[in-house]
């Protein structure tokens, strides 16, 4: 008995230690294994080094196909730990899932991570709880020594992170949302042409009765958009740009539902639902929901972010509609999500921060290129990358730079508020309303007008 | 006893004293860590105005209860966590005790049957919520297809996209999940009933429902009222059901107090008033506890003054 005892021991000890042993595996250990011989020999030295300088940590989004993104975001920080720099980094990527609790448990917690590639949405909450890392000095530097990368940023997206004249948060990449719609169906069925062009709201009618006459008897839907996980927020924001109608005003003082233009939008969606051209229950649907839906064929486009789905055959015959133009549109705007690259003010290392962030804009573009994401540049050079020419989605949407709109417009940056009115799920309220049954769109929009406006008076 | 086997006593119980109270400390020390200390925590908050975008927090005495006696949020989701308790709890005792009276019958595959109806209790909630919602889907769903395929209806039914239908579609969803445990404990009660008093009450002719209300409910009104309390105390208290399947929405209009709190912390970054709000409803679930405990280790039903009666006493 004692005999076997020992040997239990003993048998648990040795697999405590492999288990041990497996977890400290560095994580990129394929790639490691595959690298040539000879710099094997060279490990031990570079390894003593690294172990003496800080390590910082990053957080990415998954932003990307699971696989490519993940090894490409990896390729990039591998390439930086493998130069002569102040620190190495590592990264985690992120889920989706309580992203937002993840991230205020971590900076209420004084834990966040040295950088993280957030919205710009999200910064300004950031700047006044005085949690981000002033970068003014990386732009400075920039503008001191002629680099070119200034003139490289799309229009007004630098300005678009200043604070207080402090600038929280570089440009890195954007996403702009579409509509996909079924080509074989759209034109070559119904003989619709030059979508990538534009579409106003009568012709987006025009194509969701012909949808509906030719095959709303077998089940299927002429649109389709997610409403839960922010889904009315995404909706709303689509309509209110594509008719030059914004959530908020151009001084970021009150609400901008009571603009009539905003209204009209509002009333195009509820005109469409009351029509029949969506599935009755969307209020309900989140982003898989529609997904499966318009995979199974019961929905001709959908209105929502750009996504990859290589596998499915589906996507061969998609293409994506140009923007979505109201009648009392000022021009043609498609709204995007821009990233960018933030630090937090609780790193111990701030100047080796800067100095990976300055590096990681300049030398990132192998992310967009092969991580198989659904970011657009926000560098004019980037443009160039062979997967905005080659990828059957990212070629379709990067022409249509123009019409980038960024979030906060008209505003000049986000409001404070907004992290929080995204995630309360207050600008889609009108929306949710109406998919839920409700029939006056005026009240419904002065209502959330006025929660907005009171947000940002005693937000920001 | 002899004197020194008196003292070997004393000295044996010493020892299982001083190795009990080892053996406690941890366990007693990760209590006070993960419960006793975030609950202390959560107290003090309340106290305060500490919000994620206020660098300096201070104490601010009673000011936030005070703002949730006039918050019309908070009284909602007051109103609606006790509607959602109640209807859980009941539908899922009704339901539950029906099932445990079909399972303490000797009827066919009765192992294989308890071991389907525990499932709901067994699904993860993440795993529950995912099927359920595309059970529940209008267009691919199998309640709506089915329904339509057999003609009995010509538009979906809208369950979570339906403010009339939204609130009874996650009362039964949770009652569904919890009617395991329900079902399980009951029929745990049922069995302790002395066969002799149905034999007796069928020499006198008693019918199917006059054993259920003379006989088997009586017998099991103890633990009747433990199961219900409990259940009641943790339906209150339950959060992933809700929140996995409407996230509170829409508009807030399936609030519950704990995912109000969740959202007051997290998406309004106030975690004072969230943690005022968390603090007001342990008070209704403290004093729910207490009431169980009483029952349970106490006075029992007589001095609760529930008019019950002791065990035996039922026939």
């Amino acid at each position: 008995m004692k005999r076997f005892r020992n040997l239990l021991v003993l048998l648990t000890a040795v697999l405590l230690l492999v288990s041990a042993i497996g977890c400290a595996a560095p994580a990129a250990g394929g790639e490691a294994a595959a690298k040539p011989a000879e710099q094997s020999a060279e490990k031990p030295a570079a390894a003593e080094e690294a172990a003496e300088k800080p390590e910082l940590t990053i957080w990415f989004f998954p932003m990307g196909l699971s696989g490519p993104y993940d090894a490409a975001c990896q390729a990039v920080l591998d390439a930086y730990n493998a130069g002569d720099h102040g620190a190495t980094v590592k990264m985690e990527i992120l889920g989706w899932a309580g992203l937002n609790e993840r991230v205020q448990t971590a900076v209420a917690s004084g834990s966040p991570p040295d950088v993280w590639i957030p919205g710009y949405f999200r910064v300004p909450e950031y700047v006044k709880m005085g949690e981000a890392l002033d970068l003014t000095s990386i732009v400075d530097k920039w503008k001191e020594t002629g680099d070119p990368i200034l003139d490289e940023f799309q229009p007004g997206m630098l300005e678009n992170g200043v604070f207080d004249g402090k600038v929280y948060v570089i440009p890195f990449a954007t996403s702009p949302k579409t509509m996909f719609y079924r080509a074989d169906i759209l034109e070559d069925e119904l003989g619709f042409k030059d979508l990538d062009k534009g579409v106003t709201f009568d012709q987006l009618k025009e194509i969701c009765a012909a949808v509906k006459k030719s095959h709303g008897d077998e089940g299927m839907y002429p649109l389709g958009f997610f409403s839960v996980d922010g889904g009315t927020t995404n909706l709303m924001l689509n309509a209110l740009f594509s008719n030059g109608a914004s959530w908020v005003n151009a001084d970021a003082t009150t609400g901008g539902y009571d603009d009539p233009k905003a209204i009209e939008a509002v009333q195009f969606i509820k005109d469409l639902v009351d029509a029949g051209y969506v599935p009755e229950g969307i209020a309900s649907y989140n982003q898989a929901d529609i997904d499966k839906m318009y995979q199974s064929g019961k929905v001709a486009m959908i209105w929502k972010s750009s996504q990859h789905d290589p596998a499915s055959e589906l996507y061969k015959k998609t293409k994506i509609m140009g923007p979505i133009i109201g009648p009392s549109a000022d021009k043609p705007r498609l709204v995007t999500w821009s990233d960018g690259l933030m630090a937090f003010q609780a790193t111990k290392y701030p100047e080796e921060v800067k100095e990976f962030i300055e590096w990681f804009v300049k030398n990132s573009s192998p992310i967009l290129n092969d991580g198989a994401t659904t970011y657009c540049p926000l560098r004019t050079s980037q443009q160039d990358l062979d997967v905005y020419k080659t990828d059957w989605l990212l070629s379709q949407i990067t022409p249509m730079v123009e019409a980038y709109t960024e979030l906060n417009w008209p505003a000049p940056v986000s409001p404070v508020c907004f992290n929080q009115v995204f995630f309360e799920g207050t600008i889609g309220k009108p929306l949710e309303a109406i998919l839920m049954g409700a029939t006056d769109v005026e009240a419904e929009m002065h209502k959330t007008n006025e929660e907005i406006t009171n947000l940002l008076k005693t937000v920001g | 006893m002899n004197k020194t086997a008196y003292k070997r006593r004393v000295s044996l119980q010493k020892k299982n004293t001083r190795l009990a109270t080892c053996l406690l400390v941890p366990a007693t020390l990760v209590l006070l860590a993960v419960s006793i200390y975030p609950v202390l925590s959560s107290l003090w908050m309340s106290f305060t105005n500490e919000h994620l975008l206020r660098k300096e927090t201070n104490f601010v005495g009673l000011a936030n209860y005070a703002r949730l006696l006039h918050d019309s949020e908070f009284w909602g989701s007051v109103g609606f966590t006790f509607t959602y308790s109640f209807f859980v709890v009941a539908i899922a005792y009704v339901c539950g005790l029906a099932l445990a009276l079909m399972l303490n019958r000797k009827i066919r595959m009765r192992g294989a049957l308890r071991a389907i109806l525990l499932l709901p209790w067994v699904i993860p909630p993440v795993i529950a919520v995912t099927n359920l919602k595309w059970i529940l889907h209008d267009q691919i769903g199998l309640i709506n297809t089915t329904l339509r395929a057999w003609g009995i209806i010509d538009k979906p039914i809208l369950f979570l996209a339906q403010y009339g239908l939204i609130r009874p579609t996650v009362i039964l969803a949770s009652a569904w999940k919890q009617l395991p445990f329900m079902m399980v404990t009951l029929l745990a009660g049922l069995q302790s009933v002395p066969t002799e008093l149905y034999e007796s009450a069928s020499i006198d002719g008693a019918g199917f429902f006059r054993k259920l209300f003379s006989i088997t409910l009586p017998v099991i009104r103890p633990l009747t009222f433990i199961n219900t309390t409990l259940s009641f105390v943790w339906t209150i208290n339950s959060f992933e059901m809700i929140w996995l399947m409407t996230g509170g929405g829409p508009s807030g209009h399936t609030f519950t107090v704990p995912v109000l709190s969740y959202y007051t912390a997290f998406f309004r970054n106030d975690m004072s008033y969230a943690a005022t709000i968390a603090t007001s409803i342990l008070v209704v679930l403290l004093l729910l506890t207490l009431l169980n405990f009483r029952v349970q280790f106490g006075k029992g039903f007589e001095g609760l003054g529930l008019g019950g009666r002791g065990k035996g006493e039922a026939a």
